[in-house]
């Protein structure tokens, strides 16, 4: 395992702290007039993807944690495992609903997504920015209904549930923005 | 995004205020050398080493010591506008090389030098008059204790019960007590210091201030020594400077022993400043951060957004 020093703290550098792999998003070079100097760190766990602060002594070292980060394409669930393959390589990875997480709602065929894989095991999964996908359920938007300003709930193929404008009919594919579960745009094509 | 041309007049004028600030009171610009055969003793502060024919020089961390010699064979006020270096990394607010300016005001009190520091950035950046408030006043305020009266063992007890400060452990941690109190100042305290006007911080801890001459404020024991903060960022270091030759030795050698115990590089002491600091006239001496300032007043958040070529 590489070892690595607070002099090489910078955003995207995977550690390992109390045994679990942190991101560090940002890094702050403290010194007091007089004094020991200090990095402040923020990181991200990447298990639970919860950020904290946390303060080192500079000079400091601590173990870089195996992390990276594969492009893999969403082939289908077993009844247990979500499965996944690299396109070049062929090499599928089974990530359980845990690791998988939010981004199970937004998984159809092929959608290409990034698995980050902890010591060569499935972490976590982040789905594709936007996507297309095609809506299962939604009510008939009543013409000239202003009232509701912000568009109905609409039902995606893949379980997620956005708002989209009146006029929006069941069955149409849209375009969404999986990180801030929007809708985007009418998709006129069937991809 | 200021281009290039902008920031050579913008910088270029600044100079020439500093300049015309400092010929109007009659304080001489001086130059000495950047590379000295002394570093500073204090241990957490690493000087570049570079090797000059046979013999081992520092790069200055700042022009403090060949200042104090010129002073001592009876410069009268002399400023300096210099580059130091840091073997420190380089981030938002900190490069190796950075930019200082330096003056001493024989004679002057702390309150003198504090008038004209804030007649200074009046002149340059047209800033509100300086404020002031005492390190202890800080750590009452915000954390309710007298920070030089509290013991090590209830400041570790405090950040327990409170955590306020979330320290990796490690083997070698050993945090005295000025560690705790630096890390509760710069995390907590900082960044909220300066941010409607210049602000200044004084009767700094003795431990906290080496070259410093000691007061009683309130039954404390504290050290003339303050900062200057703007926008939560700590912009000058001044001292109501350490005449006593004797005092000084013995700061210099207790510097090497704790350079000693934290492992890090033995340095030699500056005998030459040693022998003539009973000469020194009584007086204030401060270190500014031109860089520091130059940045504020253009309205750069990132340091290395002033610099021509950083690296």
């Amino acid at each position: 395992m590489s070892v690595v020093s607070t002099n090489e703290f910078k955003g995207g550098v995977k550690i390992l702290l109390d045994n679990q792999p942190f991101e560090i998003l940002e890094n702050e070079f403290v010194k007091p007039g007089k004094g020991q100097a200090f990095n402040r760190v923020k990181i991200r766990n990447l298990i639970n993807n919860r950020v904290i602060e946390r303060t080192f002594k500079s000079g400091d070292t601590v173990d870089g944690a195996d992390v990276a980060n594969v492009i893999v394409q969403y082939l289908f669930h077993d009844g247990q495992f979500f499965n996944f393959m690299q396109p070049e390589s062929f090499e599928q990875y089974q990530v359980s609903e845990e690791a998988v997480g939010e981004a199970k709602k937004w998984l159809k065929e092929q959608a290409e997504c990034t698995l980050t894989l902890w010591n060569d095991k499935p972490l976590c999964v982040e789905p594709p920015n936007f996507i297309n996908l095609k809506i299962v359920e939604t009510d008939p938007g009543v013409r000239g209904d202003t009232s509701g300003g912000g568009g109905k709930p609409a039902k995606l193929e893949t379980g997620a549930v956005v708002r989209v404008p009146l006029f929006i009919a069941e069955g149409e594919i849209i375009k969404v923005d999986t990180r801030k579960c929007e809708y985007l745009s009418r998709v006129k094509e069937e991809k | 995004m200021t281009s290039t041309k902008n920031k050579i007049k913008a910088q270029a004028n600044f100079y020439a205020q500093v300049r015309e600030f400092f010929k109007a009171r009659d304080i001489l610009e001086v130059q000495t050398p950047i590379a000295y055969p002394y570093p500073v003793t204090d241990p957490y502060l690493d000087a570049f080493e570079i090797n000059y024919l046979n013999t081992k020089l520092y790069l200055q961390t700042s022009p403090e010591y060949a200042m104090k010699r010129l002073l001592a064979q009876g410069s009268g006020p002399i400023y300096q506008i210099c580059k130091a270096f840091r073997d420190e990394g380089s981030g938002k607010f900190h490069n190796p090389e950075f930019l200082m300016l330096e003056w001493y005001r024989p004679g002057f009190s702390e309150q003198d030098l504090v008038a004209e520091l804030n007649q200074l950035l009046k002149f340059l950046i047209k800033t509100p008059d300086l404020k002031i408030k005492t390190y202890k006043t800080c750590f009452e305020e915000k954390f309710k204790f007298n920070p030089h009266q509290i013991s090590l063992e209830d400041l570790i007890d405090l950040n327990k019960k409170n955590n306020y400060l979330n320290i990796h452990q490690s083997s070698n941690l050993n945090l005295n007590k000025d560690d705790y109190l630096n890390l509760l100042f710069t995390h907590h305290i900082e960044k909220t210091l300066g941010q409607d006007g210049p602000m200044i911080i004084n009767n700094f801890p003795v431990s906290q201030a080496a070259l410093a001459k000691h007061k009683l404020v309130d039954g404390d024991w504290v050290a003339g020594r303050f900062e200057l903060y703007y926008k939560g960022l700590e912009l000058a270091n001044a001292y109501d400077e350490q005449t006593d030759s004797e005092k000084l030795k013995q700061q210099f050698e207790q510097d090497l022993k704790i350079r000693k115990l934290l492992n890090l590089k033995q340095v030699p002491i500056d005998q030459e400043l040693l022998e003539i600091t009973d000469q020194l006239p009584s007086g204030c001496g401060i270190a500014l951060g031109l860089d520091r300032l130059m940045m504020l007043a253009l309205g750069l958040n990132n340091l290395q957004e002033l610099l021509f070529f950083p690296v």
